[in-house]
């Protein structure tokens, strides 16, 4: 009897000692890997990056927007360029920003080297461009003016595209921003605008065909859907009398983004080109662009001469 | 022996083939990628895909935007700016409402990707300007003795002079044609030479474009297809080096294998001679009151006075 107890306890040790091994294996387990559980923890990646990179008197202020870049993403680098002197400037202060500079910048580093010119963006001292790494890994991002002697900064820095920042580039890291619009009407608050639904649809709609792994284009696919679902009903100011043609052709829509949901993988890639020429680009040249007043003999259209 | 007259030609080959490539490690307008799916949303619907406007583009007056002589012809300022405000016509509507400017520069940078820059045609090229020319009555009949009828549309002409100097960083620069101080400052000794683009048949019926730089004399300096041509090295090599100031001693270009892309290269180049003259001769009434080369001074020891 006492041997039968002592087999039980012992096999139920084994079963306990098992299932904590189990329990520190599950991690390891490539079904759910520990990244994905803390990222469900993190949240959404954060929606923009900053980080200060001095060079003498010069301060950059970088801002990466999303935050967290990632290889084949479109990534907004921005720059505001100021000079901060020793002695204040009278009109400035102790700030003066770079106007009118001509700048570019070096991607190199994990993948193939890219040079970008940067834009003005409007703001005094603020420059930007465009950029889709296109490898994993880290990147130096080099600032120099195009005219060698031109008075600018030339300085670099590290980004990480899906790794983490480096240390060198410690910066804060925005989890999200919000707008908040005052003195909306209520009944205009809850419901996006017809230009806010189309900036979300555009979007997204650029997501599909660019071969991302399944489970992104069903998560793309899924938020167009809802978008789509919106737009039937939302004509644009001065088309009320054509608001009828506005939303079959939003039901059209609908009804080509279930057919490229349902369709086979092979047959997406014309399945969309046929959506945006029969259905994206009918609505728009008629209530985005105004250049077409009618478009139900579609594709025979007619000008609208302005 | 055999290996030597291999060499040559695969070496020229190799050479041509890298141009392009040097044109894109310049610095680039925007993010070519990006551009790419802008492109397939906001103007593939009418622009088309490269081979000329869709039938709704037609409908609109949708030009074929990815054109090498259109492209050269703008800063990268000037197209950013047409398709953020809209173009000249009323089909060409303003893209400023839903696309950012960085989105026009990433637009600009897509058009411009596959496309030859001037650096490409002329490496030493500092500035250059250009100019579509009407071809006259007598321009007309040398052109027409070389290459046989030109229908009216083939009697115009855009013409890219280029001048060599201080090269910008940024690459050669463009002198609008507008800009008459510019215009003075280009001078006819620093040119290098013109280019224009004209069509070329690309296989099966399909139509591409081409390339052609000359000198200052008018002899052949570059022949360079652009991509969906096809392979023009051979056509090159047979043609560079040809061509001629004098009228008389212009021939149309011989090449066996290809006796249409032959014949389209004449045509090119006959009308090509002729506009390049009127741009020639525009720029020597430009600079007739130029005050000239200073010269030398000469010490009375040394003139043996």
């Amino acid at each position: 009897m006492t041997r039968a107890w002592l087999l039980a306890a012992a096999l139920a040790a084994l079963a306990a000692t098992a299932a904590r091994a189990d329990d520190k294996r599950a991690p390891l387990d490539p079904d759910k890997p520990e990244v994905a559980a803390a990222g469900d923890k993190k949240g959404p990646p954060p929606a923009e990056y900053t980080l200060t990179v001095k060079e003498g008197a010069w301060r950059v202020r970088v801002t990466l927007r999303p935050g967290q870049p990632e290889p084949g993403q479109k990534l907004e680098l921005l720059f505001d360029v100021a000079r901060h002197p020793d002695i204040p400037d009278p009109q400035y202060g102790d700030r003066i920003p770079l106007q009118g500079a001509r700048l570019f910048v070096t991607m190199s580093g994990a993948g193939r080297p890219e040079r970008h010119r940067l834009w003005p963006m409007g703001d005094s001292g603020v420059y930007g461009t465009h950029w889709t790494p296109s490898e994993r890994g880290l990147w130096t991002v080099s600032l120099a003016p195009i005219d060698p002697k031109a008075d600018a900064p030339t300085l670099d820095f590290q980004l990480g595209a899906a790794v983490p920042m480096p240390a060198s580039s410690e910066g804060q890291a925005v989890r999200s921003t919000r707008v908040v619009r005052v003195g909306a009407r209520p009944s205009e608050a809850g419901k996006p605008t017809l230009e806010a639904l189309m900036k979300q649809l555009g979007a997204r709609w650029l997501e599909l065909g660019r071969g991302l792994p399944e489970a992104d284009e069903k998560a793309a696919l899924a938020a167009i859907m809802h978008l789509v679902s919106d737009l039937a009903g939302s004509a644009p100011r001065g088309f009320a009398s054509d608001s009828a043609e506005f939303d079959n052709i939003a039901r059209k829509l609908k009804a080509d983004v279930e057919l490229y949901a349902a369709g086979p993988a092979e047959a997406r890639a014309q399945q969309l080109s046929a959506t945006e020429t029969e259905t994206c680009l009918r609505c728009h040249v008629k209530f985005r662009d105004g250049v077409v007043s009618d478009v139900s003999k579609w594709p025979e259209v007619t000008p609208w001469r302005k | 022996m055999a290996q030597v007259t291999w060499r040559a030609p695969l070496l020229s080959l190799l050479l041509l083939a890298a141009l392009p490539a040097l044109a894109r490690d310049q610095i680039s307008a925007g993010d070519r990628g990006a551009g790419s799916g802008l492109w397939r949303v906001h103007c593939h619907g009418c622009h088309g895909d490269g081979q000329g406007p869709t039938s709704v583009g037609k409908a609109l007056g949708a030009p074929q935007l990815r054109d090498a002589a259109r492209l050269d012809a703008r800063t990268d300022e000037q197209l950013v700016a047409t398709i953020l405000k809209g173009g000249p016509g009323p089909g060409s509507p303003a893209f400023g409402g839903f696309l950012s400017l960085l989105d026009a520069a990433d637009l600009v940078a897509f058009l411009r990707a596959p496309l030859l820059s001037m650096a490409d045609l002329f490496p030493e090229s500092a500035a250059y300007t250009y100019k579509r020319y009407t071809i006259g009555p007598s321009q007309l009949a040398r052109a027409e003795a070389l290459a046989g009828h030109l229908a009216a549309d083939e009697r115009e002409l855009t013409v890219f002079s280029v001048y060599g100097g201080q090269r910008p960083a940024f690459g050669p620069r463009l002198v609008h044609p507008d800009d008459h101080v510019g215009l003075d400052d280009l001078s006819p000794k620093a040119r290098l030479g013109y280019l224009v683009f004209g069509p070329m048949p690309a296989g099966e019926g399909a139509q591409g474009t081409v390339a052609l730089a000359l000198s200052p004399g008018f002899t052949v300096v570059k022949v360079v297809g652009l991509p969906g041509t096809g392979d023009l090295h051979k056509l090159a090599a047979a043609a560079v080096g040809k061509g001629s100031r004098n009228p008389g001693e212009r021939k149309p270009f011989v090449f066996k294998p290809s006796p249409e892309r032959a014949h389209a290269l004449t045509r090119l180049y006959a009308r090509a001679v002729e506009a390049s003259a009127l741009a020639a001769k525009e720029e020597a009434d430009r600079h007739l009151f130029d005050p000239p080369e200073p010269t030398a001074k000469v010490r009375p020891s040394e003139s043996g006075e």
